[in-house]
């Protein structure tokens, strides 16, 4: 397909809004990856500290992961319900003995919110009389309907609400309002070690701890979201390691689809899924997705934890993670009007910028440098954090490489009086029921 | 892993409520898989009449994927990708009427839960959404809200979104409780969540035109009857209805991998996402690639092979020996339906299934044991679309066996 039909087919068939976005931007198309890199339509490369939203840990085409993923292909893609398989097996062998506690029933889903949903209705089930939840405010936990309930990033929840009747959210870090909010007890808290969204907030120390301590002492479940932290980014295997705490359940997603394939899983302990059996006696079947959990996306998982584990890229994102937030933050003291600080854990990290408009700003000219960063897409972030996400593969000099890029793009921001960036930042709140013709003027401002 | 192992790691990790449920360990491993035929690590050959899915191994599909799978995945996100303007270019080509924006995700449920964000994103100040007794339209909480089966939903205490439930099948209680309330109809043109029912004539133009008239949203809801399985293109075909949101699934990964999608009309996506932040609509791995070259290339084998065709034929079969069956078991086997390759008979009572189940098993043929939880025990029958006359011929002749074992001898023509 040529550019014209490509932007046709998102124009007509696909995201008008985002379309526009696209085409204003003069995005190209991708064309391919390998490592670090990928590749548009045009030939130019860039530097991949997106991740793509995190599900390129391994970098983009690992060969241990392709290799995996094309022999499952030949032998056995889908199998139907009813009959065993290897990868299946293996990945939850894998899965129970990597993580602590009695953290052993493996339950898979096609998507992080899916597995979200998982639970969602475990927590539901073991709770029957609770049907309050308390989350963070400004987490994200996933876009169905159960997971958007406790979603505390309110511009994504608003024009689908009501959803939970009963959904609580508090300012994360707060224990004195989390306990607050869970009072005599709830069915579940939602949390995620670090906040994703537009935040990128890692837990304060011993925060995860003592949310823990309250839901063991009211007989609330904890689930914990890791679906963007877990398998090494923030330095540790899974992020609960930080505080060494136990969930009722976890949620993994993304680190685990080896840049290959769909695949989520939701983990509970042995003891609370004891306690649903009652709602499996009508129908054993009654809650089983037919598509999730197939051999050729379990052996892709498979590939992915051997080479994480393996490879020890937790530890290799503690290291890098600190090079990176170094480098990072020789741009807030070189351009303090712009940049404001380094939030972060590890490789979950990125640099928080004056407003969304400057956000836009340094995401464009970092592209044009050949660096794609991961872009917030939180406009209701005061001071987004625009995330580098590296693969956790990523050497030294591509993360010079990155902070030179960001250097230069602040750099060419800079020549603009800051004022200019706060004034279109209000215009930019609208930018969805602009003309195009507007959005281009703004995309040449800070293009 | 060796077998036991295997089984083991199911027995310690997976789910210990559907274990026994879901045939392990007599179904045994498997370990490769073809048409519609599964082999397991004992050599022993399955015919797969539980999926309800694409079929195994298709040249075509695989090739297309191996390919996608050594370019590019998953998507950057960041830029056009083409795999996916290809795909949903396609699926809005085949969608009946002005259905052409298309929502590319994970699985059918999620496809579910998209379509209910259009309902409650259009209608504002509409809260009533109805579904039909015995649907099934998912996992995820805002399909078990609108879940059709009354044992599933009393199990939980509230849901994201609410519906009332209708009885199946009755155009006048459509009519009678339709009206300016209603946000949305939800219903299954034709219905598999517990066991299988073809809606009357007339039915599925009834639901739509009454919609039509009270401007509520018309959600089909084809995971499990669409893409040629019921010998039409889509089930609403049959009536030549075209409703607001379709939801497409089961076959649409072409056997390889997961996808499922809703295609909507222009109107009613602008309405919902038109001039809002793209963000709203977004997935991290919704319309990759790799799934959207599957899926394209599943669409293609469909239309090329006639595969509706293939299914309206293969289906005429099967409901014929499951009429056959009911004609010769009496009052054991309960009722029989079917629509294309979507088939099922009805037992009276549980067990009975149950052990129909296992010696189908025995036999060599993989069946469904649905409608447990609406109190319906019932056989199903929902064989990939790639199955072939032999391939279901054997399947015909291991439900023989196992019918004649578990319902005594045959009992010929009864008289009063």
């Amino acid at each position: 397909m040529r550019r014209p039909e490509v932007l046709e087919a998102y124009e007509y068939h696909y995201n008008p809004a985002l379309a526009r976005l696209f085409d204003v931007a003069g995005c190209p198309i991708e064309a391919g990856a390998r490592g670090i890199r990928f590749f548009d339509d045009t030939g130019e490369q860039y530097l991949d500290f997106a991740c793509g939203y995190g599900v390129f840990g391994l970098g983009s085409l690992h060969p241990r992961v392709q290799a995996a993923v094309q022999q499952q292909l030949i032998e056995l893609a889908v199998a139907p319900p009813g009959v065993a398989c290897s990868p299946v097996a293996e990945l939850m062998r894998k899965l129970a003995a990597l993580l602590p506690g009695d953290l052993d029933r493996v339950f898979l889903a096609g998507s992080g919110s899916e597995g979200i949903e998982i639970a969602l209705r475990t927590a539901l089930l073991a709770r029957p009389g609770r049907g309050r939840w308390v989350a963070a405010r400004k987490g994200y936990h996933g876009k169905t309907l159960g997971a958007l309930g406790v979603t505390g990033q309110t511009h994504l929840r608003a024009p689908f609400e009501p959803l939970w009747s009963e959904a609580r959210f508090v300012p994360y870090g707060d224990v004195e309002a989390m306990a607050a909010a869970i009072g005599r007890g709830a069915a579940a808290v939602l949390l995620e070690p670090v906040l994703g969204g537009g935040y990128i907030t890692a837990a304060p120390p011993g925060y995860l701890a003592a949310v823990r301590a309250l839901c063991d002492r009211t007989g609330t479940l904890l689930i914990i979201d890791e679906v963007q932290t877990g398998f090494g980014r923030t330095g540790k295997l899974f992020a609960i390691e930080h505080d060494g705490i136990v969930p009722d359940a976890v949620i993994l997603s993304k680190g685990i689809t080896g840049g290959h394939v769909p695949i989520a899983v939701t983990v509970i302990r042995e003891s609370v899924v004891q306690q649903v059996g009652h709602a499996y006696a009508a129908d054993p079947l009654a809650y089983e997705a037919d598509s999730a959990g197939s051999p050729l996306v379990c052996a892709a998982a498979c590939a992915a934890i051997d080479v994480i584990v393996e490879e020890d890229l937790a530890g290799s994102a503690a290291e890098m993670g600190g090079y990176l937030q170094d480098g990072l933050r020789r741009a807030v003291r070189r351009f303090p009007a712009l940049a404001l600080d380094v939030p972060g854990q590890g490789l979950m990290t990125g640099i928080r910028l004056r407003n969304c408009l400057v956000e836009r700003g340094v995401w464009m000219q970092m592209l044009k440098r050949g660096v794609v960063a991961g872009f917030s897409t939180n406009s209701q972030a005061r001071s987004p954090v625009l995330r580098f996400f590296p693969p956790l593969t990523v050497e030294r000099d591509e993360i010079d490489a990155a902070v030179e890029a960001l250097l230069g793009s602040l750099e060419a921001l800079e020549r603009r009086p800051v004022l200019l960036y706060d004034i279109g930042n209000v215009v930019q709140k609208f930018q969805h029921r602009l003309p195009r013709s507007v959005l281009r003027l703004g995309a040449r401002l800070v293009g | 892993m060796n077998d036991a192992e295997i089984l083991a790691a199911y027995a310690e990790h997976a789910n210990p409520h559907a274990l026994r449920a879901l045939g392990l360990p007599d179904a045994g491993v498997a370990v490769a898989a073809r048409g519609a035929t599964v082999r397991t690590s004992t050599g022993r050959e399955l015919i797969d009449l539980a999926s309800g899915g694409f079929g195994y191994g298709h040249p075509h599909v695989c090739a297309r994927v191996a390919e996608q799978m050594r370019t590019l995945p998953l998507s950057s996100r960041v830029f056009f990708s083409e795999p996916l303007a290809r795909f949903v270019a396609r699926l809005a080509e085949l969608a009946p009427g002005d259905l052409e924006v298309v929502y590319p995700c994970n699985s059918a449920a999620e496809a579910t839960e998209g379509a209910l964000k259009l309902v409650r994103g259009y209608h504002r100040d509409r809260r009533r959404i109805f579904t039909i007794a015995g649907a099934h339209h998912g996992a995820t909480l805002g399909a078990l809200g609108v879940c059709g089966i009354t044992a599933l939903r009393r199990l939980f205490p509230s849901f994201p979104v609410d519906a009332a439930v209708l009885p199946f099948g009755d155009a006048d209680v459509v009519e009678r409780n339709v009206d300016r309330w209603t946000a949305a109809v939800i219903f299954e043109p034709v219905a598999s969540g517990s066991g299988v029912r073809v809606p009357p004539p007339g039915y599925l133009g009834t639901v739509r035109s009454r919609c039509t008239a009270v401007g509520a949203l018309l959600i089909a809801d084809e995971t499990s009857c669409g893409l040629g399985r019921t010998g039409h293109r889509f089930a609403v075909d049959r009536e030549a209805v075209v409703p607001d949101i379709l939801i497409v699934g089961g076959a649409l990964g072409g056997g390889v991998l997961p996808i499922a999608a809703y295609v909507t009309s222009r109107e009613v996506n602008d309405r919902v996402y038109g001039r809002r932040d793209p963000v709203l609509h977004g997935s991290t791995t919704g319309g990759n690639p790799a799934a959207c070259a599957a899926a394209v290339a599943a669409l293609d084998v469909i239309e090329n092979e006639l595969l509706a065709s293939r299914a309206a034929a293969g289906g005429a079969r099967l409901l014929g020996a499951l009429e056959g069956w009911m004609s010769q078991y009496g009052p054991q086997i309960v009722a029989a339906a079917g629509a294309g390759l979507l088939a099922a008979a009805r037992l009276s009572d549980a067990r009975t299934a149950q052990v129909v189940r296992a010696r189908a098993l025995a036999h060599g043929a993989l069946v469904r044991l649905d409608g447990l939880a609406s109190g319906e025990p019932w056989i199903g029958l929902r064989p990939p679309l790639l199955i072939s006359p032999r391939e279901l011929d054997a399947a015909i002749r291991s439900l023989d066996l196992a019918f004649a074992e578990v319902l005594g001898r045959p009992i010929r023509q009864r008289t009063a």
